[in-house]
């Protein structure tokens, strides 16, 4: 403060200064280390880009239908619970996914190959083609 | 390619600093520039993202050279106006002297030094979690960067936005959508790096503001003291990196704050400042649909401390300014609302019976006085849980508040318009159709953080100084 004025002020100056620099210190200084030993894994960056190549293959707008092997809502990679429908509805924007097997053209989500083979056996659905990761466009009439 | 990008990608807050310089009393270019420059930030990518929603409609989202084109040239006319108004000097004293002790130059100087040293830090803070998390919240990608896809890939068939199936907010206004897939399409690429520098902008810009708006009202010690407080606010820095749209209405609630205390320091009869507060609450309700809420109270708060305590006639002759300024922004929101937007979800199942159940304000009630309590998520980052507004409060209650008479109003105003706000926001969750105990966890923190900048601002600008009780500095 200026000269002359109270040191309880300049203290006060200084501990607010301090109280705000100090917590936030730690969370800078540590976590760009953790970067370098790791890339960072967001796990809505890591289900986009799962649904790259099914991008490709699907109309530039429209309505395509949606099935997985689990509820929902579930936890994904960051261990936190998100609704898989609108993480695909995310990822495959502008289209519009609903949670149905009517449309012409359904989106198969499922953990894996083997699982999403039942269900899509059960719910009589054909498999037009398989991407990696338990990705795969499907229609309706398989046996 | 590059260079064009980025000019395109500042573009917003270059037209922001034209429009606010253009409505700013002080005709000189330097006079009050950090404030017109945080001011230019919100008010610049509001306007923008209302001018490229109107390219949307009159083009069928097509055309991006063109409209990029028409921007610049606007931008150029507009700069043009600019610097033929600039040249008409007016000596005459614009503004009111500034009744605050002012510290010594070298202080100021120290000051700025710390103002910035813990901007940084806080800036470092919110870029690491930022781009540790590039997808941002679960409300950013699932709601604004999804409207921002269907708006950036979606060509003429955009307004699948508004129907997609998920059961979320498709009513939800777009002025944060529209500025990411301007953004996308002026880098040329899809890029998680546009949300997130929109997200750092409002977040910081807030707090150029705070500080710069009461180092002009106030002093230099004040405005560094209150954005300490709020960047010192955890919770703050990790919503504004985390891209949830509460930060940027917190900005537009905050603007409209200060727009109307310094229309209290004009000297003259310029009621310029008023448009530019209408055009503030306009684009708080072009944010998020409590933007709307907000706009609703400030009018009615402005009535209630002019019209009520002066008459009619001052509110009368400041009405057209204001609604100069918000109609424009307003006629888009509800073109948007009217035309493309499906009805809301919480509008739609409201509980009446709600309003008939003691129980649910009880409950209400407990939960805002806990959260107020613990606003800020300061224990994430400290030993002992802590939180600044029993201490803002406490301060108020020893020491009560000190304004001048023409300076009561506009802070009257504002606070009553967040009492108000606070209140509407009290009975949308006594009317919630859905699980009350749900929806005030998973939102009340956030509906806090909207208010929180201007809440502080209030405090800042009418608690006494400590540093006149002491020693009397010297004045401006």
């Amino acid at each position: 403060m200026k000269s002359g004025s109270p040191l309880r002020i300049q203290a006060g100056f200084v501990l607010v200064f301090l109280l705000v620099l100090l917590p936030g210190l730690p969370q800078v200084v540590s976590k760009p280390g953790e970067w370098m030993r790791a890339t960072p894994q967001d796990a809505i960056v890591a289900r986009d880009r799962r649904f790259t190549e099914l991008r490709q293959a699907l109309p530039k707008h429209g309505t395509v239908g949606y099935v997985t092997d689990g509820p929902l809502d579930r936890p994904i990679g960051d261990g936190r619970v998100h609704s898989v429908l609108m993480i695909a509805q995310y990822c495959l924007a502008p289209l519009i996914v609903v949670n149905s097997t009517e449309p012409e053209m359904i989106v198969g989500d499922f953990s894996s190959a083997e699982s999403g083979a039942q269900v899509i056996s059960a719910q009589h659905l054909a498999v037009t083609r398989w991407f990696e990761d338990g990705v795969c466009l499907l229609r309706k009439g398989g046996k | 390619m590059i260079l064009i990008s980025a000019i395109l990608l500042v573009l917003p807050i270059l037209a922001g600093l034209v429009f606010v310089s253009l409505l700013w009393p002080d005709r000189r270019w330097q006079s009050n520039l950090a404030l017109k420059a945080s001011l230019a930030v919100g008010i610049g990518c509001g306007i923008i993202s209302c001018v490229f929603f109107l390219w949307l409609l009159l083009s069928g989202n097509a055309h991006y050279s063109a409209y990029f084109a028409a921007e610049c040239a606007l931008l150029a006319i507009s700069a043009a106006v600019l610097i033929a108004r600039a040249r008409k000097r007016d000596d005459r004293p614009l503004w009111r002297p500034n009744a605050a002790p002012s510290p010594a130059p070298g202080t100021r100087l120290l000051i700025l030094a710390a103002f910035l040293l813990l901007m940084f830090s806080r800036l470092a803070a919110g870029l690491i979690e930022a781009v540790g998390q590039p997808s941002g919240d679960a409300d950013a990608w699932s709601t604004w960067n999804l409207q921002a896809r269907f708006l950036s890939r979606g060509g003429p068939n955009w307004i699948d936005l508004a129907r997609y199936s998920y059961p979320h907010h498709t009513d939800y206004p777009l002025m944060l959508p529209l500025s990411v897939a301007r953004g996308w399409h002026a880098a040329g690429v899809e890029t998680a790096a546009v949300p997130i520098a929109i997200g750092i902008l409002f977040t910081f810009g807030t707090v150029l503001l705070l500080f710069s708006a009461l180092s002009f009202l106030r002093n230099q010690v004040r405005g560094f003291l209150a954005s300490a407080v709020l960047m010192g606010t955890p919770f703050f820095i990790l919503h504004g990196a985390r891209q949830l749209a509460d930060v940027p209405l917190g900005f537009f609630i905050l603007a409209a704050t200060v727009l109307f205390c310094l229309q209290d320091r004009l000297t003259g009869r310029s009621f310029a400042l008023i448009a530019l507060a209408g055009a503030a609450c306009g684009l708080a309700g072009w944010t998020k649909n409590e933007g709307l809420l907000f706009l609703g109270c400030m009018i009615l708060a402005r009535w209630l401390t002019v019209a009520l305590k002066r008459g009619w006639r001052p509110w009368l002759s400041e009405m057209p300014w204001f609604l100069a300024g918000l109609l424009p922004v307003l006629a888009i929101v509800i073109c948007f609302k009217a035309g493309f937007a499906p009805p809301n979800d919480l509008h739609l199942g409201q509980n009446l019976a709600g309003l008939a159940t003691p129980s649910r304000y009880w409950y209400i009630a407990k939960e805002f006085a806990w959260q107020a309590l613990t606003f800020g998520h300061w224990q994430e980052f400290g030993p002992v849980p802590f939180s600044p507004v029993p201490l803002l409060a406490g301060y108020w209650l020893c020491r009560g508040i000190s304004l001048r008479r023409e300076e009561a109003e506009g802070v009257a105003t504002s606070f009553l318009a967040l009492i108000l706000t606070l209140a509407g926001y009290f009975c949308v969750y006594l009317l919630t159709p859905l699980d009350l105990a749900t929806h005030i966890r998973t939102s009340c923190d956030r509906l806090f953080l909207q208010l929180w900048p201007s809440l502080i601002f209030i405090c800042f600008m009418a608690f006494p100084s400590p540093i006149a009780q002491a020693q009397p500095l010297k004045s401006d």
